[in-house]
């Protein structure tokens, strides 16, 4: 039996699941963790594109990544999909320039300028710190994310979700946007408005798009924040384009780029888009799904274990004396060999830090220690250009690993976005071209530095990119890669090692809580759980921010199958206005919560 | 059935191909393509084929040196390009053509498509250049119009010369075949027919004479090569394997089944191009629903519009219900569209001459029936028969000028409802004469239309030498064709009477059927009156411009080519010539009436009294008439009987068409 259909199998099995993947209207799917939405989705695409859809129509599957994007294409790949036309497995944002902006937005009269110019980050930071220098305004009171969430809010619409206003953001974001117009440039949020507003105020749009895409299917919903959810709307109640969200609402933790689950709750609530949970948790045993809840403080939610029936969670509760790197020093040094007794594999061990930092100093206490671990979401694989570096190196790695056609069809893309459409001909010499060039930098393969200098050159990719429209926001990740492997995380890396980056093998794995969504492990280790420093203190007096923690909360215990261990230290030292200063900690209340419901527990037997 | 019509080309832009430098022009629905010989009809639709015709090879789309404008000279040495480009209206009612196409939108009210062929040259360093093509969506270069888009929207072109009995009889591209092909027939229900069909013909070979001719061959066979190997002999009927069955499909003709082979090459061409606009219809709403397919289409939203439209038979299949009222079967368009969706795509048409081996009343109904499908159809003709009848903005006029063929057409003549029917009446009843002339003279009567040749001949001037036409309107109402003929940017001039008249005091009626005298003091010429009005209302003269002086308001017509005379032409005729026995010479020649009458018409034209004998030559007496009056005269007259304003017209249209 082939991968789709043992799949369908299974779905089967789960009326839930199976009614989601069979439903033939607007549907939102609010998934639990561990409830195989993403098979879920993925099969419906493909019963959708092999049953309902016929060519040359297709859909738009909407992702939160790139990588996520990558994800799908694979797995679809792996269920027998083949290429076609007008099926679009992409980003919000790449979904805007290709599909809308980049066909359409020459017949009207926008605001933006055309072609696209996209302003780079740092330009972006200089300009957003002009205006608050010329205001008078304190760097610290207001951060650029603050300023995005509130234009993203100043998207009007359909929506009925009323966010709290913040004026002296307002007012930057007013004049921010005003001088971007004035330098021609656009930045992800214009994008995004520009082709909500192009679908909102043209029915030629709506009618183009309805008729390339009768269904547009959109992952992780409640990531997505308001700008999307507006096109949404307007696409569900101007078209008869069918929307399929999936999302969950207690994963929502990107509040501070303004996302957060109310959208996807307007979604679910509406009367006329059927709504579907998905309850049944095919990662975690009960005993973790009922701790997760309790993070949440919310005991309505029903999820029921799928799997590891009659087995028991580990919680264990560390207590260090002082600072972040007695907790290190207690993964590596007890947690790790022990897991190793119990013939735990390495990966499926995780464990979750506050921010970038803390997982930079553990990586180098496990580096002391000769533990392999890998660091999971690399900033710059979040970019197609770099994701397609890397298959090359794969390729000359291993050449039957990836398809040379996928390589240089993407490559002829990119040119052909340069040159304008190539002949077949032209496009022929152009792939020998650069199978050549491959070919050739073979001899650079022990160095990633030298090879990429190599391709850069030779392919003179900076300026063909400079050129193009679709890609010309990838410059950016070009030099900021750069970076990376003359002087940051990749140097000295050869073409394997490169190749391997993002497959863990035998490896424990360190992120951020923030980053580790999707993921899953059957011990996951949880850091510096102390009272101010998880939950931030700036968000326990905020509800709706506090609530947000305890996603964040719920998010990690979540990625574990079984076992879990919090630790904490009891004295912090930080840096202070008056310099270095250590305080006492107590626990955090997420870990009070949940020893308190353990304990009560234990004493029960 | 009442379907929104299939897309068609709305507008075409040659650049330096083949015969057009420069062309620019707006299309309908249904084009009728007319010209000379050579003048490049055939190049006007390959130029539309280079994009659109998916037959057309790789190889095809690269051009030569001849295949440039032919007044450039060398162009592949001078880095010459060629583009040519074509719209698209129509096109917005289907999903299966926005979803595909919506990249090449040039604008969305009315939606319009446009595709591009663009044959460009990148310059070496040592100067020579390369070659080559690309054909492109909406006015982005980097966005390619290829041979997937084609499957959806594409041109067939039905040749000039067509072996149509062999097309016919080719399996895989005979039109019947692909006309199956539109249906959903299961391999089942074969299968169960060819079965039985296998049976019963197999009853044949238990016929006694059969069974002992096997016999017999086994037998022999057997003795010779003996009985080691399995080499039994048996026999078989016909091929029934269900998938070859429909294969052996025939059309047949007639009440005695005649085959195609059998049938005049006129009703086969006729067959075939029916076959062909049949296999072009859009098929968006199936006539025939499987069962399971039918019941899997009600699953979907909005499919209550399948129970109103179709019915089950005895066979269990969904029948689609003739007759359905233009609201359902709009509602069933898109739930059809939405839903289901025929996925093969849309034809326009290109048929070269469809006048070959047809009898003319045939040309004319296939040309009827051609005009009412939904196909968008190109035609080029050269049968008068045809151009007759097509409709006045269809006509797409080829004319070869000095700087290359010029492409006119009609598309977007705006004429009355009236002036329109009499337009297409008269272009009809002379047989579309008017589109084949390089010159067209516009008269108002027979008289005209027989004499100007002869003077024009008398000039020296023979009209037939230029290919110039004289057309007579049978009134005075010269507007629709002026603008018809501006159109198609072809040379005329219009003649016309000056129909003098005075009035008793400035405001009275006007009184005609008199020469000038003395005492007529508010004067004046009905022609010049309505030269005036048709010129200001084509908007070719402003009012204000017009002189005030009668002589020079006569001069000022002529630039617009409007030659005005003074009574009517035979009063002119009489009153230029020096001798005028030729008039009483005919005039006794064709009378039927007596010495006395001659004798009256003589004694009239000799005190100059015209109108007088104008009178006598319509009256009932002489029994002649303006008409045959001016054919006779027109076997003997002179330069001598030529009225100045009718010299002058002959000559400006000879300017005319030699300036070309």
């Amino acid at each position: 039996m082939d991968l789709y259909s043992l799949k369908l199998e299974q779905i089967k099995k789960d009326p839930d699941q199976y009614a989601a993947f069979k439903s033939n209207m607007s549907t939102v799917v609010k998934a639990g963790p561990g409830s195989g939405k993403t098979t879920v989705l993925s099969l419906k695409i493909m019963h959708l594109l092999k049953e309902k859809i016929k060519h040359p129509r297709g859909l738009a599957c909407i992702t939160y990544s790139n990588e996520a994007a990558k994800e799908f294409t694979n797995r679809l790949k792996s269920f027998g999909y083949q290429k076609r036309q007008n099926v679009v497995l992409d980003t919000v944002h790449s979904f805007c320039i290709s599909e809308v902006i980049v066909p359409f937005a020459h017949l009207y009269d926008v605001e933006i300028s055309l072609p696209l110019n996209i302003i780079s980050k740092n330009d972006r930071t200089k300009l957003f710190k002009e205006i608050l220098e010329e205001r008078g305004i304190d760097k610290k009171s207001l951060k650029i994310e603050a300023m995005d969430k509130e234009r993203n809010q100043l998207i009007g619409g359909d929506s009925l979700i009323e966010a709290e206003p913040n004026d002296t953001a307002r007012k930057v974001a007013t004049e921010y946007e005003n001088l971007l117009i004035n330098k021609q440039q656009v930045d992800f949020i214009e994008i995004i408005k520009c082709a909500t507003k192009l679908i909102k105020e043209h029915e030629y749009v709506r009618r183009c798009l309805e008729a390339k895409f009768p269904w547009i299917l959109i992952d992780e919903y409640q990531d997505l924040g308001k700008p999307l959810h507006e096109m949404i709307l307007t696409l569900f109640y101007k078209t008869n384009i069918k929307i399929f969200a999936v999302g969950d609402p207690d994963q929502s933790i990107y509040g501070f780029q303004g996302a957060i689950p109310d959208y996807l709750l307007e979604l679910y609530d509406n009367p006329n888009i059927m709504s579907i949970d998905l309850k049944t948790n095919y990662r975690s045993n009960q005993e973790i799904i009922d701790a997760a809840a309790i993070a949440l403080n919310l005991d309505d939610r029903e999820y029921k274990a799928g799997t590891r029936f009659d087995e028991q969670a580990e919680f264990h509760f560390i207590t260090c004396e002082a600072e972040m790197d007695e907790q290190y020093q207690y993964v590596v040094n007890n947690i790790i060999p022990d897991c190793l007794t119990k013939n735990i594999p390495l990966e499926e061990i995780c464990v979750l830090v506050g921010n970038g930092s803390h997982v930079k100093a553990l990586s180098k206490v496990m580096n002391e220690a000769n533990i392999p671990h890998y660091l999971s979401k690399h900033e710059f694989l979040k970019s197609k250009m770099i994701v397609w570096i890397k298959d090359c190196a794969t390729w000359i790695s291993d050449k039957s690993s990836i398809s040379f056609t996928d390589l240089s069809d993407f490559w002829i893309n990119i040119l052909s976005s340069h040159h304008g459409g190539l002949s077949e001909d032209n496009k022929l010499h152009k792939r020998k071209h650069f199978l050549s060039l491959l070919n050739q930098s073979v001899k650079y393969q022990s160095n990633l530095h030298l090879w990429f200098s190599f391709l850069l050159n030779e392919l003179n990719l900076e300026n063909i990119i400079a050129g193009s429209q679709k890609y010309a926001s990838e410059i950016e990740h070009i030099s900021s890669f750069q970076q990376q492997i003359t002087v940051g995380e990749l140097k000295d890396y050869d073409l394997i090692k490169f190749s391997r980056v993002g497959k863990p093998e035998n490896q424990v794995t360190i992120s951020t809580r923030h980053s580790s969504k999707g993921l899953e492990f059957e011990v996951v280790i949880m850091l510096g759980m102390e009272e101010g420093n998880f939950p931030y203190y700036s968000t326990v007096s905020v509800p709706k921010e506090l609530n947000e923690q305890r996603r964040i909360f719920f998010v990690c215990i979540t990625r574990a199958k079984r076992v879990c261990f919090l630790l904490r230290s009891k004295r912090m030292t930080n840096l202070t206005r008056y310099g270095l200063r250590t305080h006492p900690k107590n626990p955090s209340m997420f870990w009070q919560e949940l020893y308190a419901v353990r304990e009560s527990k234990r004493s029960l037997y | 059935m009442n379907i929104l019509n299939a897309p068609h080309i709305s507008k075409v832009q040659i650049q330096n191909f083949r015969n057009f430098k420069y062309v620019d022009v707006e299309l309908t629905h249904k084009q009728v393509i007319i010209g000379e010989n050579n003048v490049g009809k055939t190049n006007f639709l390959r130029a539309i084929q280079l994009i659109l015709d998916p037959k057309l090879s790789d190889e095809d789309r690269f051009l030569n040196d001849t295949d440039f404008y032919e007044g450039i000279e060398s162009p592949m040495e001078n880095g010459e390009e060629v583009k040519i480009s074509i719209d698209i209206k129509g096109f917005d009612h289907n999903k299966m053509l926005l979803a595909i196409l919506s990249d090449a939108t040039l604008k969305d009210d009315p939606a319009t498509l446009r595709l591009t062929y663009h044959y460009y040259a990148t310059q070496n360093s040592d100067g020579t250049y390369e070659y080559q093509y690309r054909i492109f969506q909406g006015t982005k270069e980097d966005v390619p119009f290829t041979h997937y888009h084609r499957r959806y929207l594409n041109l067939k072109v039905i040749p000039a010369i067509r072996d149509v009995e062999t097309e016919m009889k080719n399996i895989r591209k005979s039109p019947i075949n692909q006309l199956l092909k539109n249906y959903d027939i299961r391999k089942e229900e074969l299968k169960d027919i060819a079965d039985r069909l296998k049976e019963t013909s197999d009853e044949v070979l238990s016929i006694d004479e059969l069974v002992h001719l096997t016999d017999s061959i086994n037998s022999r066979f057997s003795t010779i090569i003996g009985q080691q190997v399995d080499s039994s002999v048996s026999l078989e009927t016909i091929d029934l394997d269900p998938n070859r069955i429909l294969n052996t499909l025939k059309i047949m003709i007639g009440q005695g089944q005649r085959p195609v082979s059998d049938t005049s090459l006129g009703l086969n061409n006729i067959l075939y191009i029916s076959l062909i606009l049949l296999s072009l219809e859009d098929k968006t709403i199936p006539p025939i629903l499987k069962e399971d397919t039918y019941i899997k289409l009600l699953e979907e939203e909005g499919s209550e519009i399948l129970k109103k439209c179709y019915g089950q038979n005895h066979n269990g299949n969904y029948i689609l219900n003739e007759m359905l009222t233009p609201e359902f079967l709009a509602k069933l368009y898109t739930f059809m569209d939405t839903y289901s969706g025929d996925t093969k795509g849309f034809t326009i048409l290109a048929i070269e001459e469809p006048e070959a081996h047809l009898h003319p009343a045939l040309q004319r109904l296939i040309f009827k029936d051609v005009m009412k499908q939904n196909t968008s159809v190109l035609m080029t003709t050269h049968s008068p028969h045809i151009t007759s009848v097509a409709p006045i903005n269809s006509i797409v006029y080829l004319r070869s000028m000095s700087n290359g063929t010029k492409v006119k057409t009609t598309a977007s003549v705006e004429l009355s409802e009236r002036d329109c029917k009499d337009l297409e009446r008269y272009v009809d009843v002379k047989k579309g004469e008017i589109y084949f002339g390089k010159g067209v003279i516009l008269v108002e009567g027979v008289a005209e239309e027989y004499l100007i040749p002869s003077f024009a001949e008398a000039l020296h001037m023979p009209l037939d030498k230029k290919g110039i036409i004289c057309c007579t309107i049978n009134s005075t109402n010269f507007k629709p064709y002026v603008q018809f003929i501006d159109a198609l940017s072809i040379p005329y001039v219009v003649i016309t009477d000056g129909d003098y008249y005075f009035r008793e005091n400035a405001n009275s009626k006007k009184i005609f059927g008199y020469m000038y005298e003395k005492q007529h003091e508010f004067i004046g010429y009905d022609g010049l009156d309505r030269t005036r009005k048709i010129l200001i209302e084509l908007g070719k003269v402003d009012e204000t411009h017009i002189p005030s002086d009668i002589n020079d308001e006569d001069e000022f017509y002529k630039q617009y080519d409007f030659f005005i005379g003074i009574h009517t032409m035979e009063i002119d005729m009489m009153d230029t010539s020096k001798d005028k026995e030729i008039f009483a010479h005919v005039f006794n020649e064709l009378t039927s009436g007596g010495a006395t009458q001659k004798k009256n018409f003589k004694d009239s034209l000799d005190c100059k009294n015209y109108v007088d004998c104008l009178k006598k030559i319509e009256s009932k007496h002489s029994r002649i008439g303006k008409g045959r009056f001016s054919q006779g005269l027109s076997t003997e007259c002179t330069k001598d009987n030529i009225p100045t304003y009718i010299e002058e017209a002959i000559q400006s249209i000879f300017t005319k068409v030699d300036d070309l």
